[in-house]
């Protein structure tokens, strides 16, 4: 939409800076995109240095390490599918999901075999591993 | 069809009881503006849509607030986990005790119970695109409403998230509407309703589906 419409909504179309946060960073500030992180003053104002998204003076056990990598490659590939959704053409996000896809599928293969199943393609049970709502595993 | 993955999407890790948060926090489980209700909303406005950008972007949103809903449901049960009998009488949680123990159940923080009839499936693509860019910024308000009260720094990173992921999804349904937009007529978007008037949209927008 080039010009400007009476009575309708109109939001502009993102574009494609090909900057993107690294992904534990993006995890903790909810978005692949620098430009759509719009903190909120009063969520600036307390301290969070000992939370769990910057916990970074406590050695993870391997475990929470490979669960952090999943977390962190998961939701950069949620991220970039909403992306996709309205923007089919990029090429630039389509090679990076392809990568995205890939480097999961191994994580999730690689929790399965040392720890316990994560998904329906995975071989595990429900009495292995703690309930992600537990909050033991982060 | 929709398969489960054994793991939050922003974990979740409390270690101090606060029934009095909890209660607050429900609301983005049952309220108005919760989580439930957002991805009850989009999945269900999903089928009508004319177009497959705009239903396939429903669905991934959808099945994203689901997640969401399961992060809030995450925190409210570790909230009360260790809830005392004591603490349930005074921090405001003992009516919602009374009805729950400590189980989880959808309602508004001021314990009005989930209601289908707080979100809209209109059956017209700009209404619903509208409303779920309104959606999005009511549920931003109550995150920062959340995080104006609640110091507990193991809370306001989830909340932080999750109010992250409301200005996200209102530009995408924002670039949703643009596409829908481009397939109408300019002079007039109101002509006829896409979701509705199939004849008029074969001659008309061919784009369409």
């Amino acid at each position: 939409m080039e010009t400007q419409h009476l009575a309708i909504a109109s939001v502009p179309v993102q574009v494609w800076s090909g900057k993107l946060y690294e992904y534990a960073q993006a995890l903790h500030a909810g978005t692949i995109f620098p430009e759509l992180n719009m903190p909120f003053f009063a969520a600036e104002s307390v301290p969070d240095a000992d939370s769990l998204g910057n916990s970074g003076d406590l050695p993870l056990e391997e475990r929470d390490q490979l669960m952090a990598k999943i977390n962190g490659i998961s939701f950069a590939l949620d991220d970039l599918t909403l992306f996709l959704d309205t923007h089919p053409a990029q090429q630039e996000a389509i090679s990076l999901r392809k990568q995205l896809i890939e480097e999961r599928k191994r994580l999730l293969k690689e929790y399965d075999q040392k720890f316990y199943s994560l998904t329906k393609d995975c071989e595990g049970l429900w009495t292995q591993g703690s309930m992600p709502w537990e909050g033991v595993c982060i | 069809m929709w398969t489960y993955e054994k793991r939050l999407q922003f974990p979740v890790r409390i270690t101090h009881t606060c029934p009095k948060t909890a209660q607050m926090i429900i609301s983005q489980y049952g309220g108005p503006d919760g989580e439930l209700s957002a991805s009850m909303r989009y999945l269900a406005q999903r089928y009508t849509m004319p177009s497959k950008e705009a239903g396939g972007l429903l669905t991934d949103i959808g099945t994203e607030e689901l997640g969401h809903m399961e992060i809030i449901c995450a925190m409210v049960y570790q909230l009360t986990k260790n809830l005392t009998i004591e603490e349930a009488k005074t921090a405001g949680f003992d009516a919602y005790y009374i009805d729950h123990t400590k189980a989880l159940w959808p309602q508004a923080a001021a314990g009005i119970p989930f209601n289908a009839c707080e979100f809209q499936s209109k059956g017209d693509a700009i209404a619903d695109l509208t409303e779920n860019l309104a959606a999005e910024q009511k549920a931003r308000v109550v995150y920062d409403n959340l995080l104006r009260m609640i110091p507990d720094s193991d809370v306001r990173e989830p909340l932080k998230f999750l109010r992250t992921r409301e200005i996200v999804h209102f530009q995408r349904f924002g670039e949703a509407l643009e596409k829908i937009k481009d397939n109408l007529d300019e002079k007039n978007f109101y002509y006829y309703n896409p979701e509705f008037d199939i004849k008029i949209k074969k001659i008309e927008t061919p784009g369409l589906l």
